[in-house]
Parts: C-alpha cells; sequence; structure tokens
C-alpha cells in the first residue's frame, strides 16, 4: 500500500516525532510505502503535497491537536489514531488499514 | 521675651515621622524651648522630641504656632522660619526603610499537591528552609502585678522613673558601642531616641504628679498614650513603631522591678522554630541566634525591627499568620518555607523528604557558587579582571571578603554622616576606615569621599533644597564652605592609611584645576600630620570619579594628576544621556548598554591605558553577569558590585574569552539601539553554555524518587542545581501541565515528560534512572524507570535545539538506543550516547 500520514501533538517537541518514525517504521516493516508529514514545534516538515496525498490509498493522522491545512484530504480515507497509538500499538494500526 | 511664629500646616499626610525628625533635628540646633502648638486641637508639643510632635496629631490646613523662648532665640526663630517655609513643605515622603516587597504566599510545590498537610500561609519576609520542633514564645505583656507597684512620694517615683530612663539610655549607648554598624546597631540607636526622648520623660512626670501613681504605672501609661495615638496615625510604618515604644518601656519596668511579671521567659537552648504574635526587637536579639532556626509571627510588618533583624541575621521568618502563637502547640514539628510563605505542621513522610532535598540542592547551590567566590577574578583564557566589591560599613567590608570580593572599589562614607545630628569626628571616622583596612586584610580598598548635597539630607549642614540636585552644590563642591567636615575626613583616612592597602578616592570632579585644589589640601593635612609625628601612608595612590562626562575628554590632563580613574556607570548613564532613571516617563531612556555609552567607556578605557593608568567601574553595572564580557573586552582593570553578585560575576567571567569579547564588543558599539546590545549579549551568555544541551551533572543513575510527583521534581531540581530554570516551581508545574494532556509515558519502562517554559534558561536534557519503578498514572501503562526530561526555553531563539530534540524523539523508538541507555551504569556513558546520536 502507498500511504501517507501526519503526526501532531500539543507542545510539538517529542511525540509527533517519535510517532513518525514509528509509523515510518512499522510501515517498512509491513512492506508499505509511507511519508509522514510532522506539524510540530518546528513547523510542517516533510511537507505532503497535493499530488503525493492524491496518489495515495489511505491517510493516517495520529494526532492529539487539529491539523494545519487538513483540506488537502478532502478526497481520501482517513484513519484517525492518537498518538500514544501511534507510538505505543503500531502494529495494531496497520492491521486496522486491512 | 518668646517671638511667636504662626503658619499653616502644609503638608498632606499630616505630622508623621519623617517631617517631625526634620523639624526636630533643626530645632535641636538651638538651645531655645521651641514649643509647637496646634490651635485647632490645642494639642502642644516639644519641637524637641519628635515622639511629641508627632503625638500632636495634627492635619494639613491646621493652624499652628511656634513659640520660640531662650539666650538664642532670635537666631532660634528665623532658622525656624526659614525651615518651615522654604524646607518643611518638601518633607512630606514617608519615612521608610527601604525593604522589598513582601512577597504574596505562593502555592505549595505540585510534588506536594497530592498530600494531606496542614498548612498555613503568610507573607514570606526573609528568605530560607527550616525544620525543627516548635517553640512558642510570649510577647512581653505590661501589666503591674495585682496591688500594683510599691509606690513613695511623687518626688520619689520621678527620681526613680528619670533614674531608670537615665540607666536605659547609658546601658543602650554601651550595647551601641559593643554592636558593629549595621542593622542592629541603628535598632539599638531608635531605642535609645525613644529613651531620650524629652516628651517621653516629661509625660512619665507628670502621669506621676497627676495622678500620684508609681513610676511603673507612668511608665505604662505614657507608653500606651503613645500607642493610642500612633495606631490612630493612619500610617503602617508609625503602628509598628509602637512595637518599639513598648520595647523599651517593658526594658525600663524590667530595670526598676528586677521582672516583667506577666513575661514568660522562653530561653531557646536547643534548635527550634520560634512562634510568637509579635516579638520585640530586643527579645529576638537576646535569643541565641544559633538555635532560632526560623521564625513565624502573627503579626509583624516588613519595617518591624524585629523583621528587618531577622534578615540581618538570615532566619527564615513568615508573618500574618493569625492566632499561629495559639493554634501551634510547642514542641511540634514544624517546617518553615519562608521561600514561599508555608508553614508545614507535622509534616507527612514526603513533605520531608521534599524539604530535605530542598534543602541539600540549596546548600549545594550555595557551595558551587562558594567555589567561585574563593577563585580570582580570571577569564577563561587567563586575562585578569579584579572583582570588588562595594561597601558602606566595615560590617560589609567583613561580609564582602567572605563573598570572594578582591578589594573594595568603592567605599561610601555618605552613611556615616546620615541619620545623626553632628557630623562623626575625625577620630570616630579614623576608626571606623582602620576597621575598613583591617577587615579588608591587605585587599585594595578605595574610599571615596563625602558625596551629599540636596538629594540627602543632612541636617546639620543646613542645605538649602534644590531646584535640582543632581546638577547642583553636591560633593567635593561642597568641600570649600565645609573646610572642617572635609579636613577630618581626610586626616581620618590618611591616618588609617597605615594600616592597610587604602586608596581615596574623590567623587562629581569635571575639571583638572578641581583635583589640583584636593590635592593641595591633601598635601596640608599631611604637613598637619607630619608635625604631629603621625604615621601614615604618604604615598596613598588618589583617584576619581569618572561620572562627569567632561572627565571623558580629560583624560590626557588628569592622568597627569591621579593615579587611578574609576567610572560611576549609574550617574555617568544619567548625566551623559541627560534620563534621570528615578523618573518613569523617561527612564526607559536610561540604560548602560546604549551604544554611545559602550562607545563612551571604551573611549575612557582606552584613554586610561594610553596613559598608563588604571580604571575601573563601580555602580549597578558591574553587577550584572550579562555585562561581564563587555568588560573583558573593553579591558577594564577592576569592576566593584554588590557583594552577594560576586560569585555569579566570576563564573561568568570565567566562562568568557579575550578575542571572543572584543569581537563582541567591537560588534555591539556598531548596534543602532540598546536593545539589539542586549540581544546580542543574551545570545553570547547562552551560546557559551548552551553549547551542551546535557551534562554529567543533569544525570542521575540511582534515584531513591518513589513516585511520579517526586521524580519529575527531581528531574526539575537537576535542571535548577545546574542554573538551567530560575524558577524550579514553575517549571515544575510547565511539565504537570503538559502531563495532565496527557501522560508520557512511552512504554519500555520509559517516560520523557517535557515542557516549554519561559522560566527554562537554557535548553537542556536530564535524565533519571529510578532505583523501584514508579506508577505513571495511567492504568494501561508499564511503571515506568527511566525519566528523560526535555526542557525547552520559551525564549529560545532559532530550531537548532528542537531538531536534535526531535532526533532524540525519534531514537527512542529504537530498542538498541533504548537498551544502550538503560545499561549505562554512569553519566559519562550517557552522555557520551546523546552527544553520538544527537549531532544535529
Amino acid at each position: 500500500m502507498k500511504l501517507v500520514a501526519v503526526t501532531a501533538c500539543p507542545t510539538g517537541i517529542a511525540h509527533t516525532y517519535m510517532a513518525a518514525e514509528q509509523l515510518e517504521k512499522t510501515a517498512k516493516k509491513h512492506g508499505h510505502t509511507i511519508k509522514v508529514e510532522t506539524q510540530g514545534a518546528m513547523g510542517i516538515e516533510n511537507e505532503l503535497s497535493q499530488d503525493e496525498i492524491d496518489a495515495a490509498d489511505v491517510a493516517i493522522f495520529a494526532v492529539g491537536i487539529p491539523i494545519r491545512n487538513g483540506e488537502r484530504f478532502a478526497k481520501i480515507k482517513i484513519v484517525e489514531i492518537s498518538v500514544q497509538d501511534a507510538i505505543k500499538n503500531p502494529g495494531g494500526v496497520f492491521a486496522k488499514l486491512g | 521675651m518668646a517671638i511667636e511664629f504662626a503658619f499653616v500646616f502644609p503638608l498632606k499626610n499630616g505630622m508623621h515621622a519623617r517631617p517631625a525628625s526634620r523639624l526636630q533635628d533643626v530645632a535641636n540646633a538651638y538651645r531655645s524651648r521651641i514649643t509647637f502648638i496646634n490651635r485647632h486641637t490645642g494639642a502642644s508639643a516639644n519641637s524637641k522630641s519628635t515622639l511629641s510632635l508627632v503625638a500632636s496629631v495634627t492635619h494639613q490646613g491646621d493652624r499652628c504656632t511656634l513659640i520660640v523662648e531662650g539666650e538664642d532665640e532670635k537666631a532660634a526663630y528665623e532658622g525656624m522660619q526659614r525651615f518651615l517655609t522654604e524646607e518643611f513643605p518638601g518633607c512630606d515622603e514617608e519615612l521608610v526603610i527601604p525593604v522589598a516587597a513582601p512577597g504574596a504566599p505562593r502555592d505549595l510545590p505540585r510534588a506536594l499537591k497530592g498530600e494531606q498537610l496542614r498548612v498555613e500561609t503568610g507573607a514570606p519576609v526573609s528568605k530560607g528552609i527550616a525544620r525543627a520542633p516548635a517553640a512558642v514564645l510570649s510577647r512581653r505583656t505590661l501589666e503591674p502585678p495585682p496591688g500594683g507597684w510599691p509606690r513613695g512620694t511623687d518626688d520619689d517615683e520621678v527620681a526613680r522613673a528619670n533614674g531608670a530612663l537615665r540607666d536605659a539610655q547609658a546601658k543602650m549607648r554601651e550595647q551601641i558601642s559593643s554592636t558593629p554598624p549595621g542593622v542592629e546597631q541603628a535598632i539599638l540607636k531608635a531605642h535609645l531616641s525613644i529613651a531620650g526622648d524629652p516628651d517621653f520623660a516629661a509625660r512619665v512626670e507628670e502621669a506621676i504628679r497627676l495622678r500620684h501613681c508609681s513610676a511603673g504605672e507612668a511608665l505604662l501609661e505614657t507608653s500606651s498614650r503613645y500607642a493610642e495615638t500612633l495606631a490612630r496615625s493612619g500610617s503602617t510604618y508609625l503602628q509598628e513603631r509602637v512595637l518599639d515604644i513598648q520595647d523599651v518601656t517593658s526594658q525600663l519596668v524590667a530595670a526598676l522591678y528586677g521582672t516583667v511579671p506577666a513575661e514568660v521567659q522562653v530561653h531557646i537552648t536547643a534548635d527550634a522554630i520560634c512562634i510568637a504574635d509579635n516579638l520585640a526587637p530586643s527579645q529576638l536579639i537576646a535569643l541565641d541566634k544559633r538555635h532560632v532556626k526560623g521564625l513565624v509571627l502573627a503579626h509583624g510588618g516588613m519595617t518591624s525591627h524585629t523583621v528587618i533583624l531577622a534578615r540581618a541575621f538570615g532566619i527564615p521568618c513568615i508573618t500574618g499568620i493569625p492566632d499561629i502563637h495559639r493554634t501551634i502547640p510547642p514542641g511540634e514539628d514544624v517546617i518553615v518555607d519562608a521561600d514561599r510563605g508555608l508553614v508545614i505542621r507535622t509534616p507527612s513522610a514526603q513533605a520531608a523528604r521534599f524539604y530535605a532535598r530542598e534543602t541539600d540542592k540549596q546548600e549545594r547551590m550555595k557551595t558551587k557558587l562558594r567555589r567561585f567566590a574563593g577563585l580570582p577574578g580570571i577569564s577563561a583564557d587567563g586575562k585578569r579582571l579584579e572583582i570588588a566589591a562595594n561597601a558602606a560599613s566595615p560590617e560589609e567590608v567583613a561580609a564582602a571578603m567572605a563573598h570572594g570580593a578582591e578589594g573594595i572599589g568603592l567605599f561610601r562614607t555618605e552613611m556615616l554622616f546620615m541619620d545623626r545630628k553632628e557630623p562623626p569626628d575625625e577620630e570616630e571616622q579614623y576608626r571606623i576606615y582602620e576597621q575598613v583596612a583591617k577587615s579588608a586584610g591587605g585587599k585594595p580598598v578605595i574610599i571615596r569621599t563625602l558625596d551629599i548635597g540636596g538629594d540627602k539630607p543632612i541636617p546639620y549642614l543646613h542645605l538649602p533644597p534644590e531646584e535640582n540636585p543632581f546638577l547642583g552644590y553636591r560633593a567635593i563642591r561642597l568641600y570649600a564652605e565645609y573646610p572642617q567636615l572635609i579636613n577630618a575626613q581626610l586626616r581620618a583616612i590618611l591616618r588609617a592609611s597605615g594600616s592597610g592597602n587604602l586608596k581615596v578616592m574623590f567623587p562629581m570632579v569635571c575639571s583638572v584645576q578641581e583635583v589640583r585644589t584636593l590635592k593641595q589640601r591633601l598635601q596640608e593635612l599631611m604637613r598637619g600630620l607630619d608635625a604631629e609625628g603621625a604615621t601614615y601612608n604618604r604615598q596613598i595612590p588618589i583617584g576619581i570619579m569618572v561620572e562627569i562626562p567632561s572627565v571623558a575628554f580629560l583624560i590626557d590632563q588628569l592622568s597627569r594628576e591621579v593615579d587611578f580613574f574609576s567610572i560611576g556607570s549609574n550617574d555617568l548613564t544619567q548625566y551623559f544621556l541627560a534620563a534621570d532613571r528615578a523618573n518613569t516617563k523617561v527612564s526607559h531612556l536610561y540604560t548602560p548598554f546604549h551604544p554611545s555609552f559602550l562607545r563612551l567607556l571604551k573611549q575612557i578605557i582606552d584613554e586610561v591605558h594610553r596613559h598608563k593608568k588604571w580604571v575601573g567601574l563601580c555602580g549597578e553595572m558591574g553587577g550584572n553577569p550579562l555585562a561581564v564580557p563587555l568588560f573583558l573586552g573593553f579591558g577594564i582593570d577592576e569592576i566593584s558590585l554588590a557583594p552577594s553578585l560576586i560569585p555569579a560575576v566570576k563564573e561568568a567571567l570565567h566562562r568568557c574569552a579575550v578575542p571572543e569579547c572584543e569581537a563582541l564588543v567591537a560588534s555591539v558599539v556598531q548596534m543602532e539601539s540598546p536593545e539589539s546590545v542586549e540581544g546580542a549579549l543574551k545570545e553570547y551568555a547562552s551560546s557559551q553554555r548552551g553549547g551542551a544541551l546535557i551534562t554529567g551533572g543533569l544525570v542521575h543513575l540511582c534515584s531513591a524518587s518513589t513516585s511520579k510527583e517526586e521524580a519529575i521534581r527531581e528531574l526539575v531540581d537537576l535542571l535548577h542545581g545546574e542554573g538551567r530554570v530560575d524558577d524550579p516551581d514553575l517549571v515544575e508545574d510547565a511539565v504537570w501541565a503538559r502531563e495532565e494532556t496527557y501522560p508520557t509515558g512511552m512504554g519500555f519502562g520509559v517516560a520523557i515528560p517535557h515542557c516549554k517554559s519561559p522560566h527554562v534558561t537554557v535548553n537542556s536534557i536530564a535524565v533519571l534512572k529510578l532505583d523501584a519503578p514508579v506508577a505513571w498514572k495511567m492504568p494501561d501503562q508499564d511503571p515506568v524507570h527511566f525519566l528523560i526530561l526535555i526542557a525547552i526555553s520559551s525564549a529560545a531563539k532559532g530550531d537548532q535545539h528542537l531538531k536534535i530534540i526531535a532526533g532524540l524523539a525519534r531514537k527512542l523508538m529504537h530498542e538498541e538506543f533504548r537498551q544502550q541507555l538503560m545499561d549505562a551504569t554512569s553519566s559519562q556513558t550517557i552522555v557520551r550516547l546523546f552527544e553520538q546520536h544527537l549531532s544535529a
């Protein structure tokens, strides 16, 4: 599968990046490709373009706050989970993608 | 033949202590009896008694008369009339001893919020933490024994009362002479002025003759009449003086009858927290201060002498807890937290541990700064910069040496001349300067000659008020008119110069002629001393203050006359920028970081060095650690600052290197605003220490913390101990605020609490490994035994550290890295692991 994801936590200092790392690691293990955009204290990094989003099968939102530029995902299937879930139970998250 | 002078009372706040004491000072210059009469109330007062003037309860607009009668009545009348019309209307300012405002009580620290504690809160007035059993002290109550005191004839009783007053004054004078100058001595002097007040004695006599009562009852009656009057005065300051009057009265009664019957004597023979409704200053002086670990008072304001003494003795003190002396039983285990204003009764084990750790941390921090106190003032690359202290009394000189002063860069002598009826004579000054020289133990001491003028009232000089005292008649400009005054001072300094390394410095010099005149005066005095066969240092170095901008352009001429210069940065800044820092409308313009002012400093220092003399700086700028890189870059020879700031300034100096600081100076003098200069200095300060996010001091691998609360507090305290946060309680709150969004446990026994706060001064990582895991307050989560605290300053510029921390967060998702961290057995290994993996 081709995945895109956005991670964002309230302070944007640590969990945003832990979740991103975990999603990337787990996707690789499951044989998926993934690009993860982080919305943290340093602003938006590794930003997803509209083309990348349109080309993906599903988007994962691992967020604890409303995400920025959410309109980009109007046409794609979204799986929303908590940041903790992404960090602690990434396997379960990927199982949901089915 | 009496002379009368009628006037309308001009002061908005009525006759309070300051105008009364000024009036008294002026009246005391004459032998005539000078009676103040308030025609409105009919009250009559002795103008030579502050107490009596205050007790006349005179308000603005009251019609008043002054009756002058005696041998010098004509001169007295003229002097008083001049004073009342010209100077008195400007005396309305409240006479208060300047002290910091009392802090409001703070909350319990977050780590103790969950505890069931009995906590009383009050105003923290003298900082510190202490734990000891409570000793409840009774305040002296003034009551005659049942049936009254034995009584003789009226004449007998008057004689006894006067005898007691005389004895008390003699005893107080003796106490004053055996007490070093300082707060305690000042308070004893205030008490002496009550015991010697003519109105007080007159009222006691009147009470005896009118009511035929005993001397003791007359004393009590007089005391309570003053108390009632002052209690009605509406001034907190005056109300707090009631305690002083009662204190003196009870000492008088005790002297007359052996003991004060209603007084419960408490002697403290073991460590104790002293608890009282209020305590008389003399009671605190009498206690064994080694054992007084803390003081908790139901009453007692910021200007109460008891509180001022507590601060002087370094005793933690909290006031304003109603009925505390009735609610705490003697012997109860009590913690006084006078940093926050909390009294914790019978503390829980958790609270006891918290405060034991807090005390430990404070001790460690003190020890660390003390280490810097003892080091020489030297930069990281070995350049000397003498770190000296400002002082105004021999006591302060000794304290300065204990804080690591390498000399006294400014000994102010004005204090010796203030708050008294006549100037100190040569002998008194000689003893003080000699003691100063000895207290400095051979280190250099710069004694500045008298710098007074219209802004500092010295009653016996009768200086007229001025439109603009800072540009007027002050300092050396007065010397020609008051030759005895300055000659006595210079002779005293010269005579003391044999006892140590003294230098003499003249304030407010603006021309080379002034220096020549002053040197001639010194030469004449030396000839006088030679004739008397006195020994002194004939080569005593002579210097001048650089505070008038003209001096900056005369360094070449002045260097031929003097041995050294000292830049008075406060006055030089305000003269140079034409901004009065006391005027809130323009005080924003007053800043020593103005690029123009920095250029001026650089020019002065370069010029002085070109003429092979040395130059120092005294003034508040000297105590600002932020300015230290500038001083090093300028190449100044010495800075002189408040003693308590010395360790921090030395620490800052030890981090600086000359080439960097010279580059910094070159760049800030080109800037266009003080704000950009300060910004550059702050950036430099944090770049010096901010290079490392984590150091060995921020890692603790065998923590005994037993709860999440304790563990988080311990992490924050690690940062505090390394000077990386300025308010640990608020940083702790910020960490908890983040935890409450959702806990930061990440599984695998690891948690990464974090926060962004303005109270974090340097971005940091701290690590704690617990002996036993603690619950992280989420039922589904594993207990945690490895904690990494990430603290980010909300003032931090740039993303560099955020990037590193994002990298760390990502790394933590890898088991190998986690395992390496948890297997580490030394702080160094942890620091190395972070360094290896976190390079941005």
